[in-house]
């Protein structure tokens, strides 16, 4: 077996233990790595505990393809039980963290119980060390990097003050401002008090056939860098959504409440144009979607598609200045954006609709928002009225009375920003998702405007029709397929040929697998991580999706949107053809 | 039934230039939109007739065509070009599929500024809507 080193790094924080193991091939084999893994590892050490429990494990890992030159596969993954929802949490990020883990000689690293003091864990080529760093503690997340630097050459995964004060939605950021930001893992970090860790590797990760490894790596490359959305990231970032997802209605406003916003004042175009934006590329990455932009005096990192549409449209907001500001603030304090942006838009909703009636929290949004900076501080210092909103959208809104179809989640998480009317099958991936409301777990609004993989049963279709098996098929497969992405790992803007990257994953590891292969791997992963979340208690009303993101917005086609009973007859295809045959949809 | 116009041709890039200008839809959703921009079939010498030219310029400012020309010279460009097989320039003009999708995917490749040209997408739509009532005859 090649491409791992079979060599996972064990970190008992209680009782201050440090050591490493490994698995069976056929492990390695069967989970292939990134979440696969992380999810069977859950299986092995974690269980039905309380989110911040000693017991919770924090589980990193990288894949088969992490720490070599295969284009884009410069990620990790972090898995735990999520605080946000409960089930099981799953995040990943590129920077250059994984790839300088595996080149330390580690394919992963798991924590498990709770330190007394603040710790941060270094890893040095392979050897590593706990070291008590109460000096750290209170650091926003580019002042811990800074002076974890000052000590040498390390790439940084670390929490902020959100993740040391339990915000439900905090994020691990990692190398500047690169995020494992979904689900609220920086908040478990938080809870065993370690700060950081630092990791510095120069190994070369062996694979089995090292020439024509070389040769697939160039093709995958090659094929990247013609792809045509790729131009339009390298150029734009991901933020070129701004104007591409407009034309077919992807880009909620106000809340997912309409479609009535200036989107010219929020085009990728304006801010290249009127910002200083520098692009940067994750390790092993040949497309460079990452910005950083100068802002009153400082380089700060650059808004992403997902955070300017949910501090731009879907707050009402329209201007740069303001979201490169929150960004930044959103960032330094380690929050995820797309969380803290839809929560500050649906509470400003609430208000303006007269169902949340607070002079504290409307003082926030007065004078063109002149308050969300401190509003932001507020929550992940859990101060005041923030306290509460650290809690998450679905915990703080239904504890006001706010009814549940008007709660944008999904098994408690904040829905993104790609509209579930602009593609309904990114709604039905929505409902399903294991980790809540999620676009990484399925990309329907890539495959559905054409980007799909017919040899592998990914088959673009009707972006207004879901209620058929030849759909859902291809939403189940979608789901499948990146499962496998999420495993080697692979960023998703980069879609080579799928043969290819079985050929690489093949290359490097020695084990002979087709697509079709890791793709039936990527369904075993999702049986995987549905059983976990059975046994952290999932009830089958979760998989559902809220009215606030079916019902059409004026002015748009009827079929946009979905209705409780198309909804439940999907849901019952996605069971039959699932196996999940035991799952009834909810009645309503 | 109108007398089918060959796509393309200097007649069908003329009706299809004043067409553009009539239509309000194009109007409004081109509203802000400069530049000139060519449009290429990359297969002539696959189709069974070749076409007399195989590109053509649409001058394009404010959702109105100010003038077209059929391009004759091989190493003419202009700011946007957008270059696809014929069987794909069809399959666009029926809306078979979608212009900004056709984009996106690779079927229609664009040089110039695609953040622009996709932001300008509802415009795109309206060019094929005009396209559409334009009674077209394609080589076989």
């Amino acid at each position: 077996m090649r491409g791992f080193w079979n060599r996972l790094l064990f970190v008992d924080l209680s009782h201050r233990e440090i050591w490493t193991d490994s698995l069976s091939e056929d492990l390695w084999e069967r989970y292939i790595g990134g979440v696969g893994l992380g999810a069977y590892l859950f299986t092995k050490y974690g269980g039905n505990f309380d989110p911040f429990s000693d017991k919770n494990p924090i589980i990193i890992t990288t894949g088969p393809l992490v720490g070599t030159a295969f284009p884009n596969s410069g990620r990790h993954e972090v898995v735990s039980r999520s605080p946000l929802t409960t089930f099981l949490g799953e995040s990943n990020s590129g920077g250059r963290f994984g790839f300088e883990l595996k080149r330390s000689g580690l394919d992963g690293i798991i924590l498990t119980g709770i330190s007394d003091v603040p710790v941060s864990i270094f890893i040095d080529d392979g050897e590593f060390r706990i070291e008590e760093t109460p000096e750290l503690w209170g650091l926003d997340i580019y002042q811990t990097q800074d002076a974890i630097r000052k000590r040498g050459n390390y790439s940084v995964m670390c929490i902020g003050p959100a993740g040391e004060k339990r915000v439900l939605f905090s994020s691990i950021m990692n190398d500047e401002g690169r995020a494992a930001g979904r689900t609220g893992l920086g908040a478990v970090m938080g809870s065993k008090r370690v700060k950081a860790i630092a990791v510095h590797g120069k190994k070369i990760v062996e694979v089995n056939d090292r020439i024509e490894y070389n040769r697939a790596v160039k093709e995958a490359s090659k094929s990247i860098m013609e792809s045509p959305v790729v131009s339009g990231f390298r150029s734009y970032g991901s933020m070129i959504w701004m104007d591409g997802g407009i034309g077919f209605n992807d880009i909620p406003a106000n809340y997912f409440m309409d479609r009535s916003f200036q989107f010219d004042d929020l085009s990728s175009i304006k801010f290249h144009e009127e910002y200083q934006v520098s692009s940067y590329n994750c390790a092993a990455c040949v497309i460079g979607c990452g910005r950083t932009v100068r802002y009153n005096g400082l380089t700060v990192d650059g808004p992403e598609y997902e955070t300017v549409a949910a501090l731009g449209p879907l707050l009402g907001n329209t201007s740069f200045q303001n979201i490169v500001e929150w960004n930044h603030e959103i960032n330094r304090l380690g929050m995820d954006t797309i969380s803290t942006g839809v929560i500050i838009s649906a509470i400003r909703h609430f208000l303006k609709a007269g169902l949340i009636d607070d002079a504290a929290i409307g003082s926030y949004y007065s004078d063109n928002f002149s308050g969300i900076n401190r509003m932001i501080q507020d929550i992940a210092m859990r101060n005041g009225p923030g306290n509460a909103i650290a809690d998450g959208l679905y915990r703080y809104a239904t504890s006001l009375g706010i009814d549940r179809d008007l709660i944008a989640t999904v098994k408690g998480l904040e829905i993104p920003l790609h509209d579930p009317r602009a593609f309904k099958a990114q709604g039905i991936v929505y409902a399903t998702s294991t980790r809540g409301a999620d676009h990484m777990q399925g990309d329907m609004y890539q495959i559905d405007i054409g980007g799909d993989h017919p040899d592998i049963g990914i088959v673009a279709g009707d972006r207004f029709s879901i209620d058929s098996d030849e759909r859902v098929r291809t939403i189940i497969r979608t789901q499948d397929f990146r499962q496998v992405y999420n495993s080697l790992i692979i960023c998703y803007y980069a879609q080579p040929d799928p043969d290819l990257i079985a050929r690489a994953y093949s290359l490097a590891t020695g084990f002979s697998a087709s697509i079709r292969d890791l793709v039936d791997r990527g369904s075993e992963i999702i049986n995987l991580k549905r059983k976990i979340n059975e046994d952290l208690g999932l009830r089958p009303e979760e998989d559902w999706l809220p009215v606030l993101v079916r019902k059409p917005i004026e002015g748009e086609p009827q079929e946009s949107g979905t209705t409780d009973e198309e909804l439940i007859s999907v849901l019952q295809r996605y069971y039959r053809l699932r196996g999940w045959g035991k799952y009834r949809p909810p009645q309503r | 039934m109108a007398d089918e116009i060959l796509f393309p041709s200097q007649a069908w890039v003329d009706e299809y230039c004043k067409k553009l200008s009539e239509s309000p839809d194009y109007n409004k959703a081109g509203k802000g939109w400069k530049d000139p921009i060519m449009f290429t079939i990359s297969d002539p010498d696959s189709l069974s007739e070749r076409p007399e030219f195989n590109s053509f310029t649409l001058y394009l400012k404010d959702g109105r065509c100010e003038k077209c020309e059929m391009v004759r010279d091989e190493n003419s460009s202009a700011p946007f070009v957008l270059t696809a097989t014929y069987a794909n320039w069809k399959k666009i003009i029926d809306g078979k599929i979608n212009p900004t999708q056709a984009m996106l995917t690779g079927q229609l490749k664009v040089k110039g500024n695609m953040a622009l040209i996709l932001r300008y997408a509802s415009a795109a739509i309206a060019m094929v809507k005009v396209a559409q009532m334009i009674p077209t005859r394609y080589i076989s």
